[in-house]
């Protein structure tokens, strides 16, 4: 078959699949909700379920399946069934019928998605998956035991080779403070300057948006090469005004080995260059809603064009910018691309790495599956700890007018 | 009577749902997928191949399809894939890839599969560990080699001395911003160096990295970049490709995979030979040898029908009539000992120098030990080379950093 007919087919397949599966589970629903109270449910439901799992097994991967599994499947099937009912007939007794079955395909989705990976997380994080016991872990389905000691690693043992978990939270906790902050002001004062009645304003902001509409991927290795030493724009421009000006260089300014001698410095400009845009839509579409008569009565009070800043602008951005920032926190916080194609894939430099980075060398460089896993947990508590602090001191949940 | 409708119509609905669950291209039986890392001017050579096995007698509901990935994108994600029992039925690589895979359970050993006779002992011998071998050479070498342009080179140097008069004076006169081009920040290629001075990363599983053979090699290194000035700061593989391409510097060190792409854009002035010797202690840099190996997925140990296909598959790449089109077209040297004596080979002057640059070179260690060395050595060198520490602070650091991982990985 021809490859793209091939993948067609496989894409048409699969959609299909998920809407059959979601008419099994809106069916299965609906006898628990509607049909619950008639005499065949019990059996029909502690006979039909087993049966239709074992129907599935042996549709989806065929007759050879071995018989012990097949008896597993019946049990399992069966045991949840005989919890599934006295819970539809005692507790739920058909209410919220159809909120629940209209739920029920997304969030058996997400738990897929979610939970069961998350739950793996857990599971990893406390047991030893390595290099070493890849194999036996494939072959028995086993692994040691570790309890606590991968996260006890994660705080006294290096991730890579030198650059300690506290090292490396210092400095996401930077990275993360001064490209936040520079996304903000430079989004601000450009969507400051696109907010007023200048000629020619759909081009500016059709420039302005281009780093962030193009692929991140080319923006970064584009960028990557003009910070080249010897051959990168930046370089370039400050060879040419050293040479037209030889002034400049009693004043300290040469040329910079950046991707080399400063990786982290190099991979902060360039973020800060690439999230200003979103940024400057984001706060751009606020400036838009306030309503101008609120300035106009300002301006007829005497108030100066700092005062309508301070006192409306800003106030009014607060429920746009809060959103704004948490979700520009947790991006710049987990911006692993920009690292990871700005210093090198194969491991390189550990000077430009933030905690995200570190996991991910951690685990697909240097092979340390559980120790990443609870990496992870203890990245994850971090974000989740800095992002609930941010919301509530921030208050950016409140409305700008309550 | 309600309850048996209900009974089948449930059996019926669960069994077209069982029907519909998608069929994943690796539990086809005639579809084989390869996931490779070569250069992308190697891609048509790989696909004709590939079309050409499909086309065979017999093999017409077959389907072959090719995944490319960088190097270490291809190491990553085989691995991913595979620990969770998935990923390609085939995978082109190096040999140092296999060392973890093996440990690792993801690959299938192929003594037994194959008549493991008819191609180069040595590079065999690459893919050798714990008395077994992972793979089946495509070509021989993946080597590292002093290639130059001539427009630029008329009498190649021959050692390390001629290397940086060359660089000093006729260089300049071509008004080549720099000399020479290599990817400094790769430890593969700081390896050679390392072996014209008398050193060598691993003696059999243990590293050998704070040896004065490093010194010297690093010592070496340092005055290439800071002292006699001839390679650029800061290139990497894509800059110095760029450079060689674009005749901004006289020789290039690189490996057998660039030959095809160098002689396609350089044309009659592009020219191989041996790295220069290291004039200070005799010896000529040996870079790793092994070659491009097919490596088969663990996965297909269970699916017979399948495993028979790849191995038609590999037989058919690395028989005679495509191994010897592989060297007219890649200009790679042939894994099978029966095509090492075509015309095509010993005829080429390009391979001859290949050949030739293989002779000086050593075999690249398959152990699992190599992996973790690598990554100490690419830490370390970054840092020795900005001088974010001197060379001896480095060298030991990087001996106690492998010990360290090592540790962790047999703990």
């Amino acid at each position: 078959m021809n490859p793209i007919v091939a993948s067609l087919t496989e894409v048409f397949q699969m959609v299909f699949f998920v809407l059959w599966s979601v008419f099994l589970v809106e069916a299965y629903l609906y006898l628990h909700f509607k049909k619950y109270e008639e005499k065949w449910f019990t059996p029909a439901m502690l006979a039909g379920v087993p049966l239709a799992g074992l129907v599935y097994a042996i549709t989806a991967v065929g007759p050879a399946i071995p018989g012990s599994i097949m008896a597993a499947i019946a049990m399992y099937a069966f045991l949840v069934e005989l919890a599934a009912i006295p819970f539809f007939k005692l507790v739920v007794r058909g209410r919220y019928s159809l909120p629940l079955m209209m739920i029920a395909p997304g969030f058996i989705g997400l738990a897929m998605l979610i939970a069961y990976p998350l739950v793996f997380e857990f599971y990893l994080a406390f047991h030893d998956l390595k290099l070493t016991t890849l194999k036996v872990w494939a072959e028995t389905g086993s692994i040691p035991f570790m309890g606590f000691q991968n996260f006890v690693d994660v705080f006294v043992k290096s991730p890579l080779s030198e650059v300690t978990f506290w090292r490396l939270l210092l400095r996401t906790l930077g990275w993360t403070f001064v490209n936040v902050f520079f996304h903000v002001v430079g989004g601000f004062a450009l969507a400051l300057v696109l907010n007023n009645e200048i000629k020619m304003k759909g081009l500016y902001r059709t420039l302005l948006v281009i780093p962030w509409a193009m692929p991140q991927v080319v923006a970064v290795l584009a960028m990557r090469g003009e910070f080249h030493s010897q051959y990168g724009f930046i370089n370039v421009m400050i060879e040419r005004a050293l040479t037209a000006m030889p002034w400049l260089a009693h004043l300290g300014i040469q040329k910079v080995e950046w991707l080399s001698q400063h990786p982290f410095l190099t991979c902060t400009m360039i973020n800060v260059w690439l999230g200003i845009p979103f940024m400057m839509v984001v706060i751009l579409g606020g400036l838009q809603s306030i309503p101008k008569s609120y300035y106009e009565a300002a301006s007829i009070d005497g108030a100066s064009a700092v005062q309508k800043f301070w006192n409306i602008t800003l106030p009014l951005m607060r429920p746009v910018l809060a959103p704004a920032v948490t979700l520009g926190t947790i991006w710049t916080f987990n911006n692993i691309n920009i690292i990871y194609l700005v210093t090198g894939q194969a491991g390189g430099t550990e000077e430009a790495d933030i905690l995200v980075s570190a996991l991910y060398k951690a685990a697909f460089t240097y092979n340390r599956f559980s120790y990443s896993a609870a990496f992870a947990i203890v990245i994850f508590a971090i974000l989740f700890l800095v992002s609930m602090l941010w919301l509530k001191y921030s208050k950016g949940t409140d409305s700008a007018y309550g | 009577m309600r309850a048996g409708k209900f009974l089948t119509l449930l059996a019926f609905s669960v069994a077209l749902c069982g029907c519909l669950k998608p069929v994943r291209s690796e539990d086809d039986p005639n579809h084989i997928t390869v996931w490779e890392q070569e250069d992308s001017t190697v891609a048509p050579y790989i696909d004709a191949t590939l079309e050409a096995f499909r086309k065979l007698p017999g093999n017409e509901r077959v389907t072959v399809s090719r995944v490319h990935y960088s190097n270490e994108d291809l190491r990553q994600q085989y691995q991913t894939a595979a620990i969770a029992g998935t990923g390609p039925d085939l995978i082109m690589c190096p040999s140092d890839f296999g060392g973890v895979f093996a440990v690792a359970g993801f690959i299938l050993p192929v003594d037994g599969l194959f008549d493991l006779s008819i191609y180069n002992k040595a590079v065999m011998e690459s893919v050798l560990l714990e008395g077994k071998h992972w793979g089946i050479p495509t070509s021989n070498g993946n080597h590292l080699m002093f290639m130059y342009n001539r427009k630029f080179v008329k009498n190649v140097p021959q050692n390390t001395d001629e290397l940086f008069k060359y660089c000093d004076t006729e260089a300049k006169k071509y008004g080549l911003q720099n000399c020479l081009a290599f990817d400094g920040g790769e430890p593969f290629w700081f390896t050679p160096w390392l072996g014209g001075f008398g050193g060598w990363p691993l003696d059999k599983r243990t590293p050998t990295l704070d040896t004065k053979p490093m010194r010297e090699a690093v010592d070496f290194y340092l005055d290439l970049r800071y002292g006699k000035k001839v390679i650029p700061q800061e290139c990497d593989y894509n800059c110095m490709d760029a450079l060689f391409k674009e005749e901004k510097v006289a020789f290039i060190i690189n490996g057998d995979w660039s030959v095809f792409s160098y002689a396609g854009s350089l044309k009659d002035n592009y020219a191989v030979a041996r790295i220069p010797m290291v004039s200070k202690t005799g010896l000529w840099p040996s870079p790793m040898v092994s070659g491009k190996f097919f490596m088969i997925n663990a996965r297909l140990q269970k699916d017979e029908r399948k495993l028979k296909l790849a191995r038609e598959l590999i037989k058919f790449y690395t028989n005679r009539e495509n191994q010897v089109r592989q060297v007219k077209e890649l200009k790679r040297l042939p894994s099978l000992t029966e095509a090492n004596t075509d015309q095509s080979v010993v005829g080429d002057p390009l391979l001859k120098a290949s050949m030739e640059q293989i002779l000086v070179g050593k075999p690249m260690p398959m152990a699992t030990e190599m992996r973790p060395t690598w990554d100490s050595m690419r830490q370390y060198l970054g840092k020795i080379m900005t001088r974010k520490v001197t060379a001896e602070e480095g060298i030991t650091k990087m001996q106690q950093d492998v010990s360290t991982k090592i540790g962790e990985m047999n703990r």
